[in-house]
């Protein structure tokens, strides 16, 4: 027989092997680019030989770099991704603030229509805006590109920061307003910084979404414009002509690394922006 | 913002109802509703459609399942470094999704080298070509997908898991409810809000899901995981038929249009019944 | 119904006691108060008691056989939690029928069980509504109904009503001694509020730091209290408590007054021992303790007088209005046997 403790403790001990069992399924397939990227040549060697780094050499990176182009698609993609956080947050934080002041029945409205929003499957958006930029000369641009993710982040956006100002107590208002607040000041001065954790992590989510698009970026960003998920997928073209798998993992690698970085380092925002907002990126 | 997506749905909605070649783009004739009748008719498209619900169904049911479970352990009495697990589990939800495809496609689908049937191979299974085998790729692209997807749904159930009161808990151990009746009686009809929540979440992004399968397959074996995004852009971009492709994605969003419809209707009467 | 023994119950949480040796015994049908300050271990006790948490060393004893390692459901009893507990997808009706429900009792007694509880609860027309229809009051009810369906041998409360407003307390106060009266059923009920201790219970134990202090009736504890800290903590307004020598003719108090000593006591010289004096018990005189009033607070039915004794206040209870006036000085003496002596490093009772 074994003791209720014992039994506690067991019990215990298998939770912890199965989120470990989880944890591995996770940050395996990051680990394994990691791993293969590291190796001289990744092609023919088993997974274990990959991950023991048998045949380290960094050569990959310094492929990567080179023949994949790195810092033209990087350029694209930090260019669209820091315009999309900056124009979303100079929009959508007095937006969603205006919303979170005004009656029920328009914020229902709105509400409902980027719930809407949400059921837009992508490709629908992503065809006719390619004709549409063809017409406009805005193919093959950013400014083009930009306007695709902000068409995707805007109503997100705001409708996220209006559930956080929603949550601003009417007391800290109403104070401010007999300390002598005006409307700016209610606004900059006591509901911004109030929810300026709810900002940031909006903020982030909205670079890693722009970060990761690929959908958009295939249609519309004809050969200027490709940011690294295009960059990545025309490298992969080559694969069969020869490229080599470690320097396809050096290049993954270096793609997701900032986000990876952003997730590790900054996870509480975007588990609180995810859990708020529940994101598909 | 409704310029910006009012103007392409209404452009979209033309088109499909048109004979628009890219090569041709000029000489556009109006078809009204044969493109829809002829899509419907198309054993292509119907394939497509097929394809697309068997992957969006298979990453919702994936999600929730795996969501729910690793949620439980997660809250689970006890479990120490709650936010370290938490920040790594994330991982996969924020890795670019073509990335992702590309690392399941190459390291772990991989026939010869990947880790799935290196795994295997320890525990006796035959090699299997995963993804370049008509029957298997969707069932892959589906589990790569719901690896995608699951830390979401882990999220937002764990968050939900952590809202209950732990004298709820308490009060059912008293009532004499063993764990599973706990699950059962308690935990999981308080839950019912957030599994709707996921659930719609977990299928609007699967059924519009393009850039890992594009990773992974490119829509092959075949036709094996063709849905209907890459069914429209290989339309629309390769055969460059634009009216055919907007049809394709209209079709898709007035499927998306009755699921909408369908999770406001059940939406609202759980509000109904909770007030 | 059964008795309840607690021998020599300690509990710990990593290397945090929390209980200390609880030696409590509970007879059958008795209505028990742990009354003490939030964090003396009052409720991890009742939580032991429960079966929710393990004693870590100790006894638990219901009806003379030892529970420890009893699974809660099989201890036959019932608790009422202070947020309630009541499962918010349930109505009334079946948060009251889960336990029997889990039994496997026929639903046809089930069904007659919660409305003979409801009948006594006064709840029979808002069986079907959901905890969040109902006010705090019903809400106290049908967590009061899901305890008395299952006919347990011990109530538990944890703090039941400390999330009713005032009024609704008093009230809830007499309904859970009436419902005792009937049922007769062992009761064990945790407070923070020391007059709902006084009112309800048959017996007090009153807590400190996971220490019983002492256990007696609501009285017993008033008149005799065992120490500085239960002298302090029950009665309303507080006890005074002065610093005092033992001088040869009586107590010297800090601003070098003088008061008569009583019968019983200790009389060796210069001990250093604690004095205690209810409010009510100090009466306005002409000789006595020279005190400067502060503040007069009026409750209506009496009269609170702040009073300065050098930088110590006391607080003088008159059951007569008094037009007395903060800065005036006033005279006060002892009632004649009402003062408690305390010693001032243990502080145990001396007299």
């Amino acid at each position: 027989m074994i003791s209720p403790k014992a039994r506690k403790r067991i019990q215990v001990f298998l939770i912890h092997v199965l989120l470990a069992i989880w944890l591995v399924i996770s940050v395996l397939p990051p680990i394994m680019l990691l791993a293969a990227s590291l190796n001289a040549s990744a092609l023919f060697r088993s997974p274990w030989d990959l991950l023991l780094l048998r045949d380290f050499s960094i050569e990959n990176y310094t492929t990567a770099f080179v023949a994949g182009d790195f810092w033209f698609f990087f350029a694209n993609s930090l260019i669209i991704s820091t315009a999309s956080v900056i124009i979303v947050l100079v929009t959508c934080v007095p937006m969603a603030y205006g919303l979170s002041t005004i009656s029920d029945r328009a914020r229902n409205a709105i509400s409902f229509g980027i719930l809407a929003m949400r059921f837009i499957p992508y490709v629908v958006l992503a065809l006719p805006l390619f004709l549409l930029f063809v017409n406009l000369g805005l193919a093959g641009s950013r400014v083009g590109l930009l306007l695709a993710h902000l068409a995707i982040h805007i109503p997100f956006a705001t409708w996220m920061l209006v559930g956080f100002f929603d949550a601003v107590p009417r007391e800290l208002e109403e104070s401010g307003i007999i300390d002598g607040c005006n409307a700016w000041n209610l606004f900059w001065d006591i509901a911004v910084p109030v929810v300026r954790s709810g900002i940031v992590a909006l903020a982030i989510l909205v670079f890693i979404m722009s970060w990761n698009e690929y959908l958009f970026a295939l249609f519309l960003a004809g050969s200027n414009a490709q940011p690294l998920t295009v960059g990545i997928t025309r490298f992969l073209g080559g694969i069969e002509s020869g490229a080599q798998y470690g320097v396809i993992a050096a290049y993954s690698v270096l793609v997701i690394l900032p986000v990876i970085v952003f997730s590790l380092v900054a996870n509480r925002y975007i588990v609180s922006g995810m859990t708020a907002g529940a994101v598909k990126g | 913002m409704l310029v910006i997506v009012g103007v392409p749905l209404a452009l979209g909605f033309r088109y499909s109802m048109h004979r628009v070649f890219l090569y041709d783009f000029n000489n556009q004739i109006f078809k009204g509703l044969d493109n829809y009748a002829y899509a419907l008719s198309d054993p292509l498209f119907i394939k497509a459609l097929n394809t697309t619900i068997i992957f969006t169904l298979g990453c919702v049911a994936t999600g929730i399942l795996f969501g729910l479970l690793v949620a439980f352990l997660l809250n689970s009495r006890k479990v120490r470094w709650r936010p370290f697990w938490v920040s790594l589990f994330l991982i996969p939800f924020v890795m670019t999704p073509v990335v992702g495809g590309i690392a399941w496609r190459f390291f772990m689908w991989q026939q010869e080298f990947g880790v799935i049937n290196a795994i295997g191979g320890i525990f006796g299974a035959d090699a299997r070509y995963w993804l370049l085998d008509r029957e298997t790729a969707l069932f892959a692209s589906i589990v790569s997908n719901s690896w995608h997807l699951t830390p979401l749904s882990i999220l937002v159930f764990y968050a939900a898991l952590s809202t209950i009161p732990d004298e709820l808990y308490d009060a059912s151990h008293i009532d004499g409810a063993g764990p599973f009746q706990t699950l059962w009686y308690v935990v999981l009809p308080l839950l019912r809000p957030h599994v709707l929540f996921v659930s719609v979440i977990l299928l609007t992004s699967a059924f519009r899901e393009f850039d890992m399968i594009w990773a992974l397959t490119g829509g092959g074996p075949g036709r094996s995981t063709t849905v209907l995004s890459i069914l429209a852009y290989n339309r629309g971009i390769a055969n460059q038929d634009m009216g055919m492709a907007n049809t394709i994605a209209f079709t898709m969003f007035a499927i998306m249009a009755v699921v909408a419809w369908i999770y406001i209707t059940i939406y609202r009467r759980m509000l109904e019944k909770s007030t | 119904m059964a008795s309840l023994d607690l021998k020599h119950v300690g509990k710990s949480f990593g290397a945090a006691a929390v209980l200390h040796d609880v030696e409590i015994e509970i007879g059958d049908g008795e209505f028990v108060v742990l009354v003490g300050p939030s964090g003396c271990g009052k409720s991890t006790l009742l939580r032991v008691i429960a079966g929710l948490e393990e004693a870590t060393s100790g006894q638990v004893l219901i009806g003379g056989e030892e529970v420890n390692d009893v699974h809660p459901k099989d201890r036959d009893i019932a608790m009422v939690f202070q947020n309630y507990g009541l499962y918010p997808h349930m109505t009334a009706a079946r948060n009251m029928g889960f336990a029997l429900k889990l039994q496997g009792t026929a639903r046809a007694e089930i069904r007659s069980k919660i409305e003979a509880a409801a009948e006594i609860l006064g709840l029979s027309s808002l069986l079907d509504r959901f905890p969040r229809q109902l006010s705090g009051g019903q809400r106290q009810r049908v967590a009061m109904g899901r305890a008395i369906v299952r006919n347990p041998k011990i109530f538990l409360f944890d703090e039941p009503l400390s999330n009713l407003d005032a009024k609704l307390r008093v009230q809830m106060r007499s309904e859970i001694r009436a419902l005792h009266q009937e049922l007769s059923a062992t009761t064990v009920y945790v407070t923070h509020d020391q007059i709902e201790a006084m009112t309800m219970a048959d017996k007090i134990v009153a807590m400190l730091d996971g220490y019983v202090m002492q256990i007696g009736s609501p009285l017993d504890l008033y008149d005799r209290p065992a120490n500085t800290f239960v002298a302090s903590f029950i009665g309303s307004p507080a006890m005074n408590l002065l610093d005092a020598t033992v001088v040869h003719d009586g107590l010297s108090l800090p601003t070098n007054q003088v008061i008569a000593v009583p019968e019983s006591g200790p009389h060796e010289s210069h001990r250093e021992i604690v004095l205690g004096i209810r409010p009510e018990d100090l009466i306005l005189s002409d000789a006595g303790l020279g005190l400067v009033v502060k503040a007069v607070e009026h409750t209506g039915s009496e009269t609170h007088v702040l009073a300065g004794l050098g930088e110590h206040t006391l607080t003088v209870l008159l059951r007569e209005r008094t037009s007395l006036a903060p800065g005036q000085n006033i005279k006060v003496m002892p009632r004649e046997g009402r003062i408690h002596l305390f010693d001032q490093q243990t502080g145990k009772r001396l007299n």
